[in-house]
């Protein structure tokens, strides 16, 4: 607990000179290899965890792209936000057109992040944590095609199998170029 | 919301100062309370208490010369002043005979007027005279009203006149009244509002603080006035400008001003919200609460003083979602089609106060961390400013404290230095216990949340709140709280989160001296399928510890903490069932080999061990429990268990008892003091376990054969032993319907002896349905198709002469029980060697297909156990005789039967034979054995229905022909035929004619005296009329070639009336005959007529009579004799009989 106040204070959230030298040296006590994905620093903030959750709600997948102190947080925001799946699923007010939509919207109001669900025609859950609070929607359901592509072709594996958890490498790889390549306009 | 002053947290309300005339006030006050809006009254019973209203010496500082900096933003008590002590309207109440009457009076009068009015003097406070009138009568002269008025120097409407008399004068007194205050009230604030914007633009003033405060003080006016929208801009405007002045401000020492316009955004916030929300703009509140939140958050300031920032962080939050509770009926439930979209960008939680105090109770934790460390560095500092100073309290600015300094009688208000208000604000807040305003927050969001169906939410803030117990020392709160939280995790397989709250869990149970729970919660930690992430080191995972390194070393701890207590008489137990958590610690799978055992012989079965414990561990003793204790074992040899490895170890089992094997438990007992105790459960039912179901991993099988773990079940039959009994069911042939059919039954004992042996019976449907009587005919006796009569032939009825007394006491306990299909007879104890027999006796009422089922149970001697032995036979029942019957008329013999012709008309009509009255109708039965024996018929005859020795005879039978013999032998297909005459004595249109019985026997020729069985077929009902008509022929039964023969037709009309027949009869080319060809007769009633005709043939042999026809023509009827009736035959010549001894001719 009592780092945490630190911490804060570390993770850049508005891009200033001064925090922005304070990274690397963060980053590279905690995870050299994360340093070594994003030369461009300014990108490593925008999506921190990705999440695909199963039909008993159970994690399939969980990947967190922050070197800090969270992990664990982030755990319970994605347990949490799916309260708000199941209300907005179950909700028979939904009208025609969204009837079809799997792109769920943003879930989780936190100041820090910005949840948004996901749900595939196999009521498979994915959902997407970001530190950018003034993301575009459009951007967020291109990510997610992406994801679910990604997940297709992951599942898709004949060594895979159904409803466990997902272990394969490559997912793993291909995930972090998508949350790489996420909001391209972003820049210093 | 609370802590606020009243004055802030409701509207403000127009206040009126009443004065004079005491009495009135109280009725006043109560109306202008009542009206919509309601006026505040300020009741002052005389005017020498208005100098209430006096005014304080503050002058506008713009409006002097050099304007000094303000030493504040808003004055704390400048709010309630105007609601409570400065009247928009002043009014002064006076009696009609105090100004009309007396001069002193009149005087008194006007000096109570100029002090009013000098104390009003330089406000825009209104006067109002009211004259008091308490009969409409008394009214005052227009001179009189108008010096008062010039007096008072107000418009003649603000003098009004107040009529107290009656009810009505009074109530319409009152309604003018409190319409005069209201508009003056209006204006009052309108002035006072419009004064002070006037300010704001005329002079552009260097200090923001006044800004702010003129903004803010715009805006209540507007608020008096209930102009909202305006309120609303000048609040949004100070709010500005609050934000603004945050980075220029230098007025105040760094700290001090922070809290000072922290303090000040909060009550401004504050009041925006409350109008956004009751104006229903949920939205935009919930915007603007957002918008506050962003702009302030990283407003914190000094470090020091951080647990400041986020306690009035935690404290908007609580507010706000205070405020929502309120107002909650007019949440957007329909409004906003899809949250989290571009249309609306909130999601459903942001418009519920759960969310909020969650938020509160996250960041009050945060104060607590801030000032846990602020304490901490606070020993650091040097001493002399870590103290507080004695006396500080709040100073006459909202958001300022000062110093309170007493010098004699003198005191005086300093200000404070910001290390003195440090310190005084760490001493303040170290005297609050955050805990259980943490707890009781996240109570409230917990409990939003599950009443909202957000069971996750609700469940993150039961942890919020057990952690809260924790750090508090609260143990037993604490565990109970993690525990559902825990409950929660498992269900979802959430093995991180579970992974903490386990960690927190296991501490709970060390505190308070737990041992099982302890370490139950630690072999499941250890359990958990929590792999490395790469960020263990700076995880904050609580008491749990980061996981990777841990597993291992809970495991070794655990496991090594029973090593160490090793003196301890009593080992830690631990019970595995079904739903436990600790079933990924230790799960075991029994499954037998075979599905069934012969007793004594030997069954392998197979227990698997698994553990997903991540070191291996060693098992010094198995134990393995069955519901048989004698089939017990025990392994003591140490057996590894290695991590997510099926242990596989096959034993033989032998049991010598029959009926259901099954193992119970499997005792695993580790290093002397662990005992862990699982439930056995079958490989083909087990249920996957929920922490590990979802993990990658190869899939194993508990046993060698993987056809085993799908099918292997942790029970076995174990049979019956062999029955040494024969037990023979012998029959003969099928069954007839009727008789009563004898099935020996024989029961030999080939090795066994047989103790309280039961033979049981049961008949059954062969075509399955079980049932033996047909479910209409239930209530009738012969209901039963087939029925078990009774069991014959038992030894002890032959016996039951010769030996009574034993026969007596074996009866005694014989249970000799029969129903229709089913019968219980008991078997008396039989050596090895002897044999017992009975016979069946079983009667079919119907032709059926009967399987019989005899089973024999017994005891075969010393062991406990029952033997049963099954035969079964199917014995098919079949009708001995096939019997019918045909009616006919006697020969040449023809009535006119009128239902006949009804009949031949319209044949649709239900056909029933009819008979002639009085006449001798033939009836023909037939009898066929239909057998595949030979039977021998007794007797046939036709018995009346109620028995043949009815009161009245109905009609007469009479046997024509029968069995001659007294007994007749049928071999199989072989037909009888017996000819009776039946004789209807009155017309009935239904006679029953009752049945036809048949008596017979088998022919068997052992037996020496057989059973006479009477099969019955009913005669159908008959319709028995008088005929109007009889025809009749006489004809000689032979002719002779060439000699003439007389032939007669007789026709009788039986009726009263007169018939008239027509006849005819054609030609021949074998005879020649004379009479009438074709003629008509009259019949008279009663009488016969006689046609005579003379024939003589020509040709011999058997010859046809020419065609005769008789028409009725009363009945249109045509008579017409058959073929047979209407033949004859002929001989050539004169037949030579042979003649018997007394020689006389037979003469026809």
């Amino acid at each position: 607990m009592l780092f945490k106040g630190i911490n804060n204070k570390l993770r850049p959230q508005s891009l200033d000179l001064h925090q922005f030298l304070s990274v690397p040296f963060y980053f590279l006590s905690t995870s050299l290899t994360f340093f070594a994905f994003f030369p461009n620093l300014s990108q490593q903030n925008m999506i921190v965890c990705v999440a695909v959750v199963g039909h008993q709600n159970n994690p399939l997948y969980l990947q967190s792209f922050t070197g800090s102190d969270d992990a664990l947080k982030l755990h319970h925001i994605v347990h949490c936000s799916l309260d708000v799946i199941d209300e907005r699923v179950n909700n028979p007010k939904r009208s025609a057109s969204t009837l079809n939509e799997t792109f769920l919207g943003l879930l989780y109001p936190t100041e820090n992040y910005k949840v948004y669900g996901y749900l595939t025609n196999t009521k498979v859950k994915f959902i997407m944590v970001t530190t950018d609070l003034d993301v575009k929607d459009a951007d967020v359901r291109s990510f997610f095609r992406k994801f679910h592509a990604a997940y297709v072709d992951a599942v898709c594996n004949p060594f895979h199998v159904p409803g466990k958890k997902i272990t394969s490498n490559s997912f793993s790889e291909r995930v972090g170029a998508i949350v790489r390549s996420f909001g391209p306009s972003m820049t210093l | 919301m609370e802590d606020y002053p009243e004055e802030l947290r409701t509207p403000p309300v127009s206040l009126v100062c009443l004065t004079g005339c005491p009495e009135l006030h109280h009725p006043i006050s109560a109306f202008l309370h009542s009206e919509q809006p309601p006026i505040n009254t300020l009741a002052l019973p005389d005017f020498s208490k208005a100098s209430v209203l006096a005014r304080k010496k503050n002058r506008d500082p713009l409006s002097q010369p050099t304007p000094a900096p303000p030493s504040g933003i808003l004055k704390r008590d400048w709010l309630l002043k105007h609601r409570t002590r400065v009247p928009a309207v002043v009014a002064a109440l006076f009696r009609a005979d105090q100004i009309s009457g007396d001069p002193a009076q009149w005087l008194q009068a006007c000096t109570d007027l100029e002090n009013l009015k000098s104390l009003i003097h330089g406000r825009s406070t209104r006067l109002v005279v009211v004259l008091v009138q308490t009969q409409a009568a008394e009214e005052l002269s227009e001179d009189v009203m108008t010096a008062l008025r010039k007096r008072a120097e107000i418009d003649s409407k603000h003098l009004v006149e107040f009529v107290q008399n009656d009810a009505s004068d009074l109530r319409q007194s009152l309604n003018k009244l409190a319409s005069l205050f209201a508009e003056l009230c209006l204006t009052y604030y309108k002035e006072e509002g419009r004064r002070i914007r006037s300010i704001i633009e005329k002079k552009s003033s260097p200090f923001p603080e006044l800004n702010i405060r003129y903004c803010f003080k715009i805006a209540i006016y507007a608020e008096f006035r209930r102009d909202w929208s305006e309120a609303l801009k000048f609040y949004e405007e100070a709010y500005r400008v609050l934000r603004e002045m945050a980075n220029t401000s230098t007025r105040l020492p760094p700290i001090q001003r922070l809290v000072e316009i922290k303090t000040i955004a909060e009550q401004i916030h504050f009041k925006i919200s409350t109008l956004l929300l009751h104006g229903g703009k949920i939205m935009e509140a919930v915007a603007r609460f957002l918008k506050h939140i962003k702009t302030y958050k990283r407003l914190v300031g000094l470090p020091e003083v951080d647990f400041l920032h986020w306690e009035w962080f935690s404290r908007q939050f609580l507010v706000f979602a205070e405020l929502l509770e309120t107002t909650a009926a007019s949440a957007p439930s329909s409004q906003s089609p899809r949250f989290g979209t571009s249309e609306s960008p909130f999601s459903e939680w942001e418009f519920q106060p759960a969310y909020y105090y969650q938020l509160a109770a996250n960041y009050l934790r945060e104060k607590r961390c801030c000032l846990e460390q602020s304490s901490v560095s606070k020993t650091d500092l040097p001493t002399k400013i870590t103290e507080a100073p004695d006396s500080v309290m709040p100073s006459i600015h909202i958001g300022q404290s000062a110093r309170l300094v007493e010098e004699g009688d003198i005191v005086t208000v300093l200000p404070l230095s910001d290390a003195e208000y440090v310190a005084y604000a760490l001493a303040e807040a170290e005297r609050f216990q955050d805990c259980y305003e943490i707890i009781a927050l996240y109570k409230r969001a917990q409990e939003s949340f599950s009443s909202h169906g957000s069971q996750r939410m609700a469940c993150l803030c039961t942890l919020g709140m057990a952690r809260e117990y924790y750090a508090s020392d609260d143990f037993t709160n604490s565990k109970q709280l993690f525990d559902t939280v825990a409950a929660m995790y498992r269900r979802e397989g959430w093995a991180p989160l579970l992974w903490e709250v386990l960690g927190y869990l296991r501490d709970c149970g060390k505190r308070l001296g737990l041992t099982n729970e302890y370490t139950a919660y630690s072999l499941e930690m250890a359990a958990l399928p929590v792999f490395s992430t790469g960020f263990e080191e700076t995880i904050d995972f609580g008491p749990a510890g980061p996981a990777t390194l841990s597993r291992e070393e809970i495991q070794r701890e655990v496991l090594n903490f029973a090593v160490e207590t090793d003196g301890d008489p009593e080992p830690v137990g631990l019970d595995v069932d079904l739903v436990s958590p600790l079933r990924s610690v230790l799960l075991v799978a029994v499954a037998f080999h075979e599905q069934s055992v012969k007793p004594d012989s030997v069954a392998s079965l197979t227990v698997s061990l698994l553990s997903h414990l991540p070191l291996l561990f060693k098992v010094d003793l198995l134990e393995v429990e069955f519901n048989q204790p004698a089939c017990n074992f025990s392994m003591s040899i140490p057996l590894e268990v290695s991590p997510n490895k099926w242990l596989r170890l096959t034993h033989e089992v032998k049991s010598g008892q029959s009926g259901k094997l099954e193992c119970l438990t499997v005792k695993a007992k580790i290093n002397n003091n662990l005992i862990i105790c699982c439930r056995a459960e079958s490989p083909a039912l087990m249920e996957d376990l929920t922490s590990w179901k979802y993990e990658n991993q190869r899939e194993t099988y508990p046993t060698l054969d993987p056809a085993l773990s799908l099918s292997g079940q942790k029970s076995i039959q174990v049979d019956e032993p062999n029955p040494l009994v024969d037990l023979t069911l012998n029959s003969i042939g099928p069954a007839l319907v009727g008789e009563v059919f004898q099935i020996p039954v024989l029961v030999v004992s080939t090795g066994h002896v047989i103790h309280g042996g039961e033979l049981k019976i049961n008949l059954v449907d062969a075509r399955g349905g079980g049932m033996l009587m047909s479910p209409r005919e239930t209530d009738e006796s012969d209901a039963h198709h087939v029925e078990l009569l009774s069991i014959s032939g038992l030894p002890e009825e032959k016996e039951d002469d010769l030996n009574t007394d034993l026969s007596e006491e074996t009866k005694s306990d014989n249970i000799r029980k029969i129903q229709y299909s089913f019968g219980v007879v008991s078997v008396p104890v039989l050596k090895e060697g002897e044999s017992w027999c009975c016979n069946l006796e079983i009667r079919w009422h119907r032709p059926k297909s009967v399987m019989v089922y005899v089973s024999l149970g017994y005891n075969p001697g010393d062991v406990d156990q029952r033997v049963n032995v099954h035969r079964s036979l199917q014995i098919e029942g079949k009708v001995p005789f096939f019997t019918n019957h045909r009616f006919m008329m006697p020969f040449r013999r023809e009535p006119l039967l009128i239902s006949n012709i009804r009949s031949l008309i319209s044949p649709l009509e239900e056909k029933k034979v009819s008979l002639a009255l009085k006449e001798n109708n033939i009836v023909i039965v037939s009898a066929k054995n239909c057998t595949d024996v030979p039977l021998n018929l007794v007797s046939m005859k036709i018995v009346p229905e109620g028995g043949t020795d009815s009161n009245e005879k109905l009609f007469l039978v009479q046997e024509i022909s029968g069995i001659s013999n007294k007994c007749t032998r049928f071999v199989p297909g072989e037909e009888f035929r017996g000819v009776f005459s039946i004789t209807p004595l009155v017309a009935k249109s239904s006679l029953s004619l009752g049945v036809v019985c048949v008596e017979w026997t088998r022919d068997s020729k052992n037996q020496d005296q057989p059973e006479t069985v009477t099969t019955k077929h009913s005669l159908p009902q008959v319709c028995v009329e008088e005929p109007p008509l009889v025809a009749a022929i006489e004809c000689p039964p032979f002719a002779i070639v060439g000699d003439p023969f007389s032939l007669y037709i007789k026709v009788k009309n039986n009726t009263n009336l007169l018939q008239e027949i027509k006849y005819s009869l054609g030609d021949s080319q074998n005879f020649i005959f004379c009479g009438a060809h074709v003629h008509t007769a009259s019949i008279l009633p009663g009488k016969e007529h006689v046609l005579s005709y003379k024939f003589v043939p020509f040709s011999a042999g058997v010859q046809q009579l020419p065609r005769i026809t008789i028409t009725s023509v009363r009945y249109s009827a045509q008579l017409t004799p058959s073929i047979a009736a209407g033949t004859i035959f002929v001989y050539p010549a004169e037949p030579k009989f042979s003649l018997e001894k007394n020689g006389s001719e037979l003469v026809v």
